[in-house]
């Protein structure tokens, strides 16, 4: 059985065979396309989401080849939960404003990944000086073919500076 | 075809060597943005400009009826010196309203060479770079006009090959450590040319993409044929490497786009030319830190690694 929230919305309890993918739970039978399917070998990670932990930390997993059963009693988010009444979340607007992505098929997962390393940061602030390569720790899993990551890189950084009192630590 | 086809063929007004052209990269968007610009030429020249006038209180005789090249649009607006700016949304009532030109659809063809001919528009010889016209006026249905003096390139320029590419170079600096072969890119440099970037920051993007397949071209992808390779089905991206963030210069990739060569230079187009330079200059580079010159992609760290030796 299956009970999950998503994007702070309860879903279930619901009977679901073993082997459904939580990639196929959220595109098939909820509808919820934005979350993508790429590799189905969780190396390109456009199918990531976020969970949310009771400790209120947050990851990112894979929902490709990760069975829907494993989500039970988890909160999660993904693409469609950012924006809160029609305005987009600062990631998004700055993944437009600095023409982060080009086809969109990885965007997700990016928006996702980026939104936990601002939410972790906020927690735990770096220092300027390891601002750039925090970033690219954080984003280095996920694959994109379009746009050589630059911009998108270039995106998070711009909202860290834009609030670096959140962001950053004073070293 | 042969010439005397094209000629005899030329002869019927409603005729055109070919609907449309390739699509790939620069050529489409050569092709293509020519023929949305001729087709706005027209309604300007003989929709907006007439309304423009009327609107300025400036007479048929009047030398500046004339000068419709002069005109620009600024911030939504049509600027001419010593005139009132007007208002896109102004200009397009007036010409609707006096029945002008409110829509085009134009054919255009290249062969290393545009395609001329001349239309009747307004009790005028309109000659353009296109070889089929269609207007509407005001709120009517579009209606062909009948071409004349049609001029189509010489088929034997078929003999060459693509044209009005944008070009591209690229530097890059490495560095390999000796102990594991490992490469790093230090820092990059790309100059392009593309005529008018309509979209530079969708320019830039697609530069920065370009250099990132380079790189996989490179340094990562193999794809080996036969049961080794993607064709034993058992393939994915853990076997057929692509470049991720790690792999590239994220903060030292420089890329120069360099400005039209004058105002009214059309946009050219630029897709792969972006990445062709930049594997050759990794490869070269590679020749020049270690001395070996490798002839196949990639050029991984163990080969590096066996070269260094």
């Amino acid at each position: 059985m299956l009970t999950v929230t998503i994007n702070g919305r309860a879903y279930g309890p619901r009977e679901v065979r073993d082997e459904l993918s939580m990639n196929d739970f959220l595109r098939e039978y909820l509808g919820m396309t934005g979350t993508k399917f790429g590799c189905g070998a969780a190396q390109c990670l456009s199918c990531a989401v976020i969970i949310d932990n009771p400790d209120g930390t947050s990851d990112t997993s894979p929902t490709c080849i990760v069975p829907a059963v494993s989500f039970n009693g988890k909160s999660i988010r993904t693409v469609e939960g950012h924006a809160k009444n029609g305005e987009l979340s600062p990631l998004q607007k700055a993944f437009i404003t600095h023409f982060a992505f080009q086809c969109g098929y990885c965007t997700a997962g990016f928006l996702n990944e980026g939104q936990v390393l601002l939410e972790r940061l906020a927690r735990n602030p770096v220092a300027r000086a390891d601002l750039e390569k925090t970033i690219a720790e954080a984003l280095d899993g996920h694959l994109c073919r379009c746009t050589g990551y630059i911009k998108y890189h270039e995106a998070v950084r711009a909202v860290i500076l834009a609030d670096a009192g959140r962001y950053l630590s004073r070293a | 075809m042969d010439q005397k086809t094209q000629d005899a063929a030329a002869r019927n007004s409603r005729w055109v060597p070919a609907i449309s052209s390739a699509t790939f990269a620069s050529i489409g968007a050569y092709i293509m943005t020519h023929a949305a610009a001729e087709a706005a030429r027209v309604i300007f020249r003989f929709g907006l400009w007439p309304a423009a006038l009327e609107l300025w209180g400036i007479a048929p005789k009047d030398p500046r009826a004339n000068e419709w090249k002069t005109a620009r649009w600024k911030g939504g607006q049509l600027v001419m010196p010593g005139l009132a700016p007007l208002a896109l949304p102004a200009v397009a009532a007036k010409a609707h309203a006096r029945n002008g030109v409110t829509g085009a659809m134009t054919h255009c063809f290249n062969r290393w060479a545009w395609a001329q001919a001349t239309f009747p528009l307004n009790g005028q010889a309109w000659t353009a770079d296109i070889d089929a016209l269609a207007v509407r006026r005001g709120g009517g249905k579009f209606a062909r006009l009948d071409r004349s003096n049609v001029k189509y390139p010489p088929t034997d320029l078929n003999k060459s090959g693509p044209t009005h590419a944008a070009t591209c170079g690229t530097l890059v600096r490495i560095e390999i450590e000796r102990a594991t072969g490992a490469l790093r890119i230090a820092k990059a440099y790309s100059v392009l040319e593309c005529g008018q970037a309509l979209v530079p920051e969708v320019v830039l993007g697609q530069a920065q993409g370009g250099f990132a397949m380079a790189v996989g071209f490179a340094l990562l992808e193999s794809l080996p044929p036969y049961e080794g390779g993607p064709g034993n089905g058992k393939w994915n991206l853990g076997q057929y490497v692509i470049a991720r963030g790690s792999d590239l210069p994220l903060h030292d990739l420089e890329v120069e786009v360099l400005s039209p060569i004058d105002s009214d230079e059309r946009p050219k187009g630029m897709a792969e030319v972006v990445m062709m330079p930049a594997a050759p200059a990794l490869i070269n580079a590679i020749y020049d830190a270690t001395g070996h010159r490798f002839r196949s992609l990639p050029v991984t760290q163990a080969m590096i690694k066996g070269a260094l030796k």
